[in-house]
């Protein structure tokens, strides 16, 4: 199971959710311009994404732009 | 910890009532408004307007201590917010403040973020940024903080 921890507006949102399933969730999280890190620091991008583990904590966080 | 009745930004004829807290190098601020009954606020606005109030008694009037407060404030979603943020410190996920500033070093560029007003400076120069959902203080400073160590192109003006 992969801890995804997501920051929004309505709090902090902390689920425990099968590989294949946090896979989609950071994709589509990505897609949209937002960014999903490791525990570790690493960021996951297109080309890294299978290299999340089961037991990986990963948290995602809204878009930021310049402005 | 201080208590302090400010306006806030954007309404000058709302006062609130905010507490703020100096620690690890940056400042706290509860916002009381948010976490306090409005009976207890009312009762100690009375009483500071009417100067019977010294030192921590606020805290009496509020019938808290500064743990309980502290508990209240962190099970809020600001709160929990200022957790995560200290948590990233701790695991070194993001830099450690210091006066009241975030410094990155990231490429050529320096990014400065002043904590209490989440201003930008890179390289010494005040820029913008917008955040498009509406997230706590913390999480926008996090949000902000990553996207310059894993995503700096972001922030280049559009």
């Amino acid at each position: 199971m992969v801890r995804l921890r997501r920051l929004g507006s309505g709090g902090h949102t902390e689920v425990e959710i099968p590989l294949e399933v946090a896979v989609s969730e950071i994709l589509k999280h990505i897609m949209t311009g937002g960014i999903a890190v490791t525990q570790e620091g690493m960021k996951i991008s297109t080309e890294n994404i299978e290299k999340i583990k089961d037991s990986d904590k990963i948290l995602l966080i809204p878009k930021i732009s310049g402005g | 910890m201080e208590l302090k009745c400010v306006n806030i930004p954007g309404t000058p004829t709302q006062e609130v009532y905010i507490c703020v807290q100096e620690v690890d190098e940056y400042k706290r601020i509860i916002p009381l408004y948010k976490i306090v009954e409005p009976s207890k606020l009312i009762k100690l606005d009375t009483l500071l307007r009417d100067h019977r109030i010294k030192g921590k008694e606020w805290l009496d009037v509020l019938e808290l201590s500064e743990e309980e407060l502290l508990s209240c404030y962190f099970s809020t979603p600001e709160g929990k917010a200022e957790l995560l943020f200290r948590e990233l410190i701790e695991s070194k996920l993001i830099p450690k403040p210091k006066n009241g500033y975030i410094t990155i070093n990231k490429g050529n560029k320096t990014y400065k973020i002043e904590i209490e007003s989440l201003k930008l400076y890179i390289n010494g120069e005040e820029r913008c940024f917008q955040c498009k959902e509406d997230i706590p203080h913390f999480d926008k400073l996090i949000a902000l903080c990553l996207t310059i160590l894993h995503n700096p192109e972001k922030l280049e003006v559009r």
